[in-house]
């Protein structure tokens, strides 16, 4: 009896102290849209983007702005200009490299007003990091039925700038995989394409280390975790991106990893609007969002193959029952990569 | 039998004759001459004391044929001014039985009243928030008293009594939400509330998170709040006061207490060290929630801890028959830890001596000596640089208090002396770790304060407390100042030069004079009009940018970039009793203005930082609402309905954008809630059972909400609102509980069962907003902590109830 009644009553007190989340109906003030702008000029060969877009009311996806005209400027006053790749994407093309020591600043142009960013300089001290993962297996429970989950996590043993100078450093992890498209039979034999895609891991998770507050020549820390899926079939790459930042671009990143952090609490940080190193030149007033940043890289990766740490899915293979062999009874990843297709890489 | 022998008999009869009469209702007690004195003014006063303790009652209600005509003090002392004339006096006392006696005043007279306790449970105490004649007769208004047998009854979250949740049912005292720290006082932040336990600061004192508060329910006796004119020898912080009476140990016989509930096990006892001489009060209360936690699955909350503590130890003594000397020390005590990710530890302490005297009749004089302590840390145990940051706040206090009472005339004066050390926030390696240390030197201040004030009733219709508090305040080196350029904004980059003060130097220096008026007007027998006003200062500062008080908030002095912050509070109140005072309404309307409020620039960082002030902006607060409240005082249902419209607004204006907060305008504070409604309700139940309930409505809390989203380096970011332009969902919330007592016939004990959250509403905690999926939308969660009905049980077995129950 007494025995009921406390089961009953931690059952109670658990139910209770778990609490609950919900997605609620929230109306906002449907407010006036904004001038977003991204940007980053490292000192490595590749491609330098930089995405000029425009908040949409209601919350919506931000739309890219076309025919923008932007220019990377040095402070030497040498100017190169970026192209428009796709809407709201503009590119400065492999080749050039920004120099360490020297200060850049982007002026760009959007239906006659000219936005201008603070100058950054590429910082001269940057780590060394040596990422490996660790697979783990986590058993996740909802009301209905418990399962098991796979994550990869990704550690990096980073040697740290041997320097009395201040240095920031933040950490980017990028996934470089080939996804197998399905092998629908062929007259011809030909297989599916290949299809490598790229993308940011853990996009919401922000790792920022600041120099001053440590005296250790070496860390190890956790940077990303990924869910393993069906992704991790064949070879999966794991790009850390070390970047050695501005001591503002560290203030904006951290600003940044509080508002994703921050889960609306009583004990958390207000949220408010981030300010950027952006602004409208011709109307000062305009609160511009974004930053343009110019960093050091020191880049590093590993790869899995074939999952053997998880059993995966099937998914995408040629399902001879499926009436007719259709395409179209396939879903669009499986049959057609364009959308996220990105070229090979050299070193894949 | 010679003559002096018969003086000497008739003398000791005539003694015994009148303690006789005095102790008797049916007889009369007959003061000065009749016929020569007839139609003049006289007054009665004497002590009132415990007939076991000996101990002086404070708060005992004189009636004078059915009217309130006075109210003893602090010493026990009382004074009632009476025409001459025949009257029915009546001395009440909520735990104590009623002593009558029927007087013939013609001259002024001396009685002093030996009270019983009452020889009744618990059960049958009335509630009297507030002695229902007071809320009419006294000049302040905008005060609560409440007695701890009534907090008692409400009911609790995991039937935890708590002194500070227990003023939320009341108008004008709100939170942010469950489980924070603290209470807003009429539109107040948290730390414009002076708190005191027997006259001393007590800086923190929660557990839990702020879910408890750390006064043990067994060792308070009761509390008053003073929300709108504060009276002078109160000061310190610029919105509201709460004075903490705690027992002392029974002079007489043994007693103590043990309960078990579902969170934490509690225990006292308290006795005589030395009969009517020395007395002793100790108890404690240990968390036992840990076993909950080990319940769960994730391993992340099942490998966490919870510990909390509170003890409180007193020595009370009777040096001479007019004095006492207590001794008190009050420590508490938190740890929490999160998996091996991070925690908080946090602790108390607060040490005082009281002496008390009557030196004449109409004199009697108090000195308060304290010293206490506040010390905090957040710790990491993992991630790459596991660490720990600390900070404390230690504070000396002295005070001297002199009380003289005539037939009109209540005066106070004193001096009190504040003396604030903050300590050296530090960050140190947490295990093996690399992290550097550091150290950031803190300030320290010094308040003296003079105050006078005297409450004038020159008769019945008006009655005038007026008085003045001056305060002084000065920082103290050593310290590093720096200097900015002059019409910039205050930030690392506009530094211009940096003055060092060495140990002792007078750095800054502020000072005040704090008006306390408040004026009752009696418009006949059951009817009064209250208008008050007080300009309070405020040197110490709590700083933390998050909606609630936090356990690692960081204490600040005044220095010369961070003024005292200053109020004017304004109220007026209509009063009326009904049916003997069995019904009591009041309706209030109050408005305060705050110079110099704390604010805090967007992403402050005010951890390990030596200039504070280039985190900090100070602007302009604005309260004022109306509250009403009706509450029924006796009979078998009692209880209150108590509503309250009211607006907390901030204005920050600085120089710049980046020192001006939603473009320099109005918007409300993190606690600005301006509907709040409460109902609360005691049913007794033959013989000594009881059913209550509790009810609470009011606004949701402003935040910020997000208005549009974007995509920075692949991280989706909210674009936020100006600061709190949005609310989260309205609060609603039932409880009940069930009191039962003698569960077991041989023993004196009670069980408490109850719900908190009978309805199961999934009430906001918080409103945040995420990336859902692979969405590149923030999506709007609510998140509910407290989100189904939460059952509760306590069992309390009392050993000598006389003294336990005191």
């Amino acid at each position: 009896m007494i025995r009921k009644f406390t089961n009953w009553l931690y059952i109670m007190i658990i139910a209770a102290a778990t609490g609950c989340v919900e997605v609620i109906e929230f109306p906002v003030k449907d407010d006036t849209s904004q001038i977003v702008i991204y940007g980053q000029i490292a000192d490595t060969a590749e491609e330098h983007y930089l995405y000029v877009s425009r908040t949409e009311t209601h919350n919506r996806t931000p739309v890219g702005i076309t025919g923008a005209s932007a220019e990377l400027v040095d402070s030497y006053g040498n100017r190169i200009s970026y192209i428009e790749r796709a809407p709201g994407i503009y590119v400065i093309p492999e080749g050039f490299v920004g120099m360490p020591g020297v200060a850049y600043h982007v002026e760009i142009n959007i239906d006659e007003q000219k936005y201008k960013s603070e100058p950054e300089t590429i910082p001269s001290h940057i780590g060394q990091d040596v990422p490996y993962y660790e697979v783990s297996e986590e058993p996740l429970e909802s009301l209905k039925h418990a399962y098991l989950t796979y994550r990869l996590y990704v550690f990096a043993n980073t040697t740290l700038p041997q320097t009395q100078d201040s240095y920031f450093l933040r950490w980017d992890v990028e996934e470089y995989y080939y996804w197998e498209l399905t092998n629908f039979p062929d007259i011809f034999n030909a297989p599916a394409p290949d299809c490598y895609i790229r993308d940011k891991v853990d996009r919401q998770n922000i790792v920022l280390l600041e120099g001053s507050v440590t005296n250790a020549s070496q860390v190890n820390q956790m940077l990303a975790m990924r869910e393993i899926d069906v992704s991790f079939k064949n070879r999966h790459y794991m790009i850390v991106r070390q970047l050695s930042t501005t001591r503002e671009s560290f203030q904006y990143w951290t600003r940044v990893s509080a508002m994703t952090k921050n889960t609306g609490s009583i004990f958390d940080t207000p949220p408010a609007m981030i300010r950027g190193n952006i602004s409208n030149t011709s109307n000062p007033n305009e609160e511009v969002l974004g930053y343009f940043e110019a960093t050091r890289v020191s880049i590093s990766r590993f790869f899995t193959v074939g999952g053997y740490f998880a059993p995966l899915p099937k998914w995408c293979e040629f399902d001879p029952v499926v009436p007719g062999w259709d395409p179209s009874n396939y879903p669009d990843e499986c049959v057609d990569c364009a959308q996220w297709e990105t070229p090979r890489p050299p070193w894949f | 039998m010679n003559h002096p022998l018969r003086f000497t008999l008739t003398l000791v009869f005539s003694l015994l004759l009148l303690q006789a009469l005095a102790q008797r209702t049916s007889n009369t007690i007959v003061v000065g001459d009749s016929i020569r004195n007839h139609g003049k003014v006289f007054s009665m006063t004497g002590a009132v004391t415990d007939s076991t303790s000996g101990l002086p009652i404070s708060g005992v209600n004189i009636f004078a044929n059915g009217f309130l005509v006075g109210t003893s003090d602090a010493q026990g002392k009382y004074f009632a001014t009476l025409k001459a004339g025949n009257y029915r006096m009546v001395f009440r006392y909520i735990t104590a039985l009623p002593k009558s006696y029927r007087i013939s005043l013609f001259g002024h007279g001396l009685l002093n009243v030996q009270m019983n306790d009452k020889p009744v449970n618990l059960e049958e105490v009335e509630i009297q928030a507030q002695g229902a004649e007071q809320s009419l007769k006294q000049a302040n208004a905008g005060s609560v008293s409440m007695n701890i047998e009534q907090a008692k009854r409400l009911p609790a979250l995991l039937g935890e009594v708590d002194v500070i949740k227990s003023l939320q049912t009341l108008p004008g005292v709100t939170s942010v939400g469950e489980g924070s720290a603290g209470v807003n006082v009429r539109g107040g932040r948290t730390d414009q509330n002076l708190m005191l336990m027997n006259d001393v600061m007590v800086l923190s004192s929660n557990h839990a998170m702020g879910f408890l508060s750390a006064f043990n329910q067994d060792v308070v006796s009761n509390f008053t709040l003073y929300k709108g004119n504060v009276p002078s020898y109160y000061g310190g912080r610029a919105s509201a006061t709460l004075a903490i009476d705690m027992k002392k140990g029974d002079f007489t016989a043994w007693g103590g207490q043990v309960s078990v509930g579902t969170s934490s096990n509690r225990m006292f006892v308290e006795g005589p060290i030395v009969k009517d001489k020395v007395s002793l009060i100790a108890s404690g209360r240990f968390s036992n929630a840990n076993w909950l936690l080990r319940k769960v699955k994730d391993p992340d909350v099942s490998s966490s801890e919870i510990n909390f503590h509170d003890i409180y130890a007193a020595i009370s003594t009777k040096p001479t028959k007019q004095s006492t000397l207590d001794f008190n020390i009050l420590n508490t005590g938190d740890y929490f830890r999160f998996s091996d990710e991070f925690g908080y530890d946090w602790s108390s302490l607060v040490t005082s001596m009281n002496f008390k005297t009557i030196l004449t009749e109409r004199l009697s004089a108090y000195v308060t000596l304290a010293h206490g302590r506040f010390e905090n840390g957040f710790f990491e145990p993992s991630g790459a640089e596991p660490s720990k940051l600390t900070n404390a706040t230690h504070y000396n206090q002295g005070k001297l208090n002199i009380l003289y009472t005539t037939e009109a005339h209540t005066a106070t004066t004193g001096v009190e002396l504040m003396d604030y050390r903050t300590r050296p926030e530090q960050l140190r390696p947490y295990g093996i770790s690399f992290v550097k240390p550091v150290d950031i030197k803190k300030d320290r201040g010094i308040e003296t304060a003079f105050y006078i004030e005297d409450e004038w009733t020159p008769n019945e219709i008006i009655s005038l407390s007026a008085g003045v508090r001056a305060s002084f305040y000065s920082q103290r080196g050593p310290d590093t100042v720096y200097q900015y350029a002059t019409g910039m904004p205050r930030s690392t980059f506009t530094i211009q030069d940096t003055t060092y003060y060495q140990k002792g130097d007078a750095i800054v220096k502020y000072n005040g004079i704090e008006p306390r008026l408040a004026l009752r007007i009696s418009l006949g027998e059951t009817r009064s009009v209250k208008l008050s006003y007080s300009r309070m200062l405020q040197y110490m500062h709590s700083i933390s940018n998050t909606t609630s008080p936090t356990p690692i908030d960081l204490w600040q002095v005044s220095t010369p970039y961070l003024s005292p912050q200053k109020s004017h509070n304004f109220s007026i109140g209509y009063f009326q009793n009904f049916k003997d005072s069995k019904w009591v309404t009041s309706a209030e309307l109050y408005y305060r203005d705050i110079d110099d409020q704390i604010e805090y620039k967007d992403f402050a960082k005010l951890f390990l930082n030596n200039h504070l002030e280039t985190e900090l902006v100070q602007g302009k607060g604005r309260a004022y609402g109306v509250e009403v409240f009706l509450k029924k005082n006796q009979g078998n249902m009692t209880g209150w309905i108590s509503y309250t419209y009211s607006r907390s607004l901030v204005l920050v204006n600085g120089l710049t954008d980046d020192e001006s907060i939603n473009n320099g305008e109005w918007f409300p504070s993190n606690y600005d809630r301006p509907h709040v409604f409460s109902f609360v309700m005691n049913q007794k139940i033959w013989p000594n059972h009881g059913f209550n309930l509790s009810f609470n409505y009011s606004t949701g809390r402003p935040i910020s909400a997000v208005i549009s989203n974007y995509n920075v380096n692949g991280t989706v970011l909210p674009n936020f609102s100006g600061r709190n332009e949005y609310r989260i969902p309205n609060y609603m919330r039932m409880d009940i509980s069930v009191e039962v007592g003698n569960v077991i016939r041989k023993l004196d004990d009670k069980l408490m069962l109850g719900v908190y959250n009978l309805l199961g509403r999934q009430n906001a905690y918080s409103v945040y907003f995420e990336k859902s999926g692979q969405s590149f939308r923030l999506t709007p969660y609510k998140l509910s902590i407290l989100g189904t009905l939460l059952p509760f049980i306590t069992y309390t077995v009392t050993f000598n109830s006389k003294a336990a129950k005191k």
